[in-house]
């Protein structure tokens, strides 16, 4: 049987989950990714604000349309965590929108991300190179980062917590992502 | 060749979802063309990827996973595909403006139409198509609050400018212009605005307020 870590290391193999998923419904590589990956999600819709009884619903609805959608998941175009961070992002927008316009439901399955023209840079690459571009930032900048991007939290309320000011805050977000676009770019 | 772009305010704002969906709508159809664009929205959603990995994980309860087997049987629901009207067909406008509904187009003069793009959720932003056809030039105006234009077909330039096929375009309350559609090509736009343009001269106004335009 089929297990989700490869044979020549030890980091698990999460697109070739989404990919079984994709070929043939593989309940058990569909329960690895979910075991993995829902704890984490059901944490990023906390830190956006939700209960954890709703954020857990919410973690389990991105699960939902990574099974249904697994077919769109391109592991030539991008990481699994990538994929499925853009389901929960696409899901925390639909949701903050339904708030003020119910009539948007009918819609839920069309959160998984539209296929994008394709790009020189291989994606699997270019997000692991990411991830160690992150490492490498500026703590002040990686955190204010996190803060607007996965947490969503408005770049007044970041000043705020941090006790800087506004542009600050919005500096340090440009510092780093010329910072991470240059550590990409070397990969070209 | 696209030679004007979002700054990485806008660019950080859309990919985190925190403009309003007109002003997304518009900063997406210039994202699906730009690859540069492309490629710093995916870094973004990397960096995204890599937190959500490094994130601490939230214990579910023992039976997520098996309650979640219990509906994914449920089969998912063909999604509400819009289909564009058909004096949109020739333009091969982009995909994410391919899924929004499209309303009548309104002519407010022999070469300048309008129409607009009912977004949804209701935007705070006024969202529509402007097309121009050669040599013409949109009447003297400018704007209350913010403004994201993205160039889907055609040219055109004004005092900042001249705008080509997937350029994109911000002016605000300080910029005051006339659009001008250059001779050999016609033009179409995709704009969001905080509220509708102001035009500005005498004969102008009457034009709008006769059209009664939102625009
Ligand atoms: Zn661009």
């Amino acid at each position: 049987m089929a297990s989700a870590h490869n044979s020549n290391d030890d980091t698990p193999d999460w697109s070739g989950c989404i990919v079984a998923v994709a070929r043939s419904q593989d309940r058990q590589r569909f329960g690895e990714l979910f075991a993995h990956f829902a704890p984490r999600l059901k944490n990023f819709f906390m830190r956006s604000g939700a209960t954890a009884s709703v954020a857990e619903d919410l973690a389990q609805d991105t699960m939902l349309i990574v099974w249904h959608k697994a077919g769109y998941f391109d592991p030539a175009r991008s990481s699994a965590a990538t994929w499925i961070f853009t389901i929960a992002r696409n899901l925390r927008i639909d949701l903050k929108r339904r708030q003020r316009d119910p009539r948007l439901l009918e819609e839920f399955y069309d959160l998984a991300p539209e296929p994008m023209p394709s790009d020189q840079v291989l994606s699997a690459e270019r997000a692991a190179r990411v991830r160690l571009a992150l490492e490498q930032l500026p703590a002040d900048q990686a955190d204010v980062v996190r803060r607007s991007f996965f947490d969503d939290a408005p770049h007044a309320d970041i000043a705020r917590a941090l006790n800087v000011p506004l542009g600050t805050v919005k500096s340090r977000i440009r510092l780093a992502m010329q910072r991470l676009r240059s550590l990409v770019e070397d990969i070209k | 060749m696209i030679r004007y772009h979002p700054s990485l305010e806008i660019l950080e704002a859309y990919a985190r979802g925190a403009l309003n969906a007109g002003s997304a709508l518009v900063v997406a159809c210039h994202v699906h063309g730009c690859a540069v664009c492309r490629s710093e929205a995916a870094i973004l959603e990397d960096a995204g990827g890599a937190f959500l990995q490094d994130t601490t994980p939230a214990a579910v309860s023992g039976d997520a996973l098996e309650r979640i087997f219990t509906r994914i049987d449920d089969v998912p629901p063909p999604s509400a595909r819009v289909k564009a009207p058909g004096f949109l067909e020739r333009f091969s406008v982009p995909a994410p403006l391919r899924r929004q509904r499209v309303g009548f187009r309104r002519w407010v003069t022999p070469n300048i139409w309008f129409a607009p793009v009912h977004v949804r959720p209701k935007p705070e932003a006024l969202t529509y198509l402007v097309y121009a056809g050669k040599n013409t030039t949109l009447a003297r105006h400018t704007h209350r609050g913010q403004e994201f234009t993205s160039v889907l077909y055609g040219r055109f330039s004004d005092e900042s400018g001249a705008f080509g096929p997937g350029d994109f375009a911000q002016t605000d309350e300080s910029v005051e212009h006339a659009p001008a559609v250059m001779s050999d090509s016609e033009c179409l736009c995709l704009i969001s605005a905080d509220a509708p343009m102001q035009l500005l001269g005498l004969p102008a106004r009457i034009i709008q307020t006769m059209t009664g335009s939102l625009y």
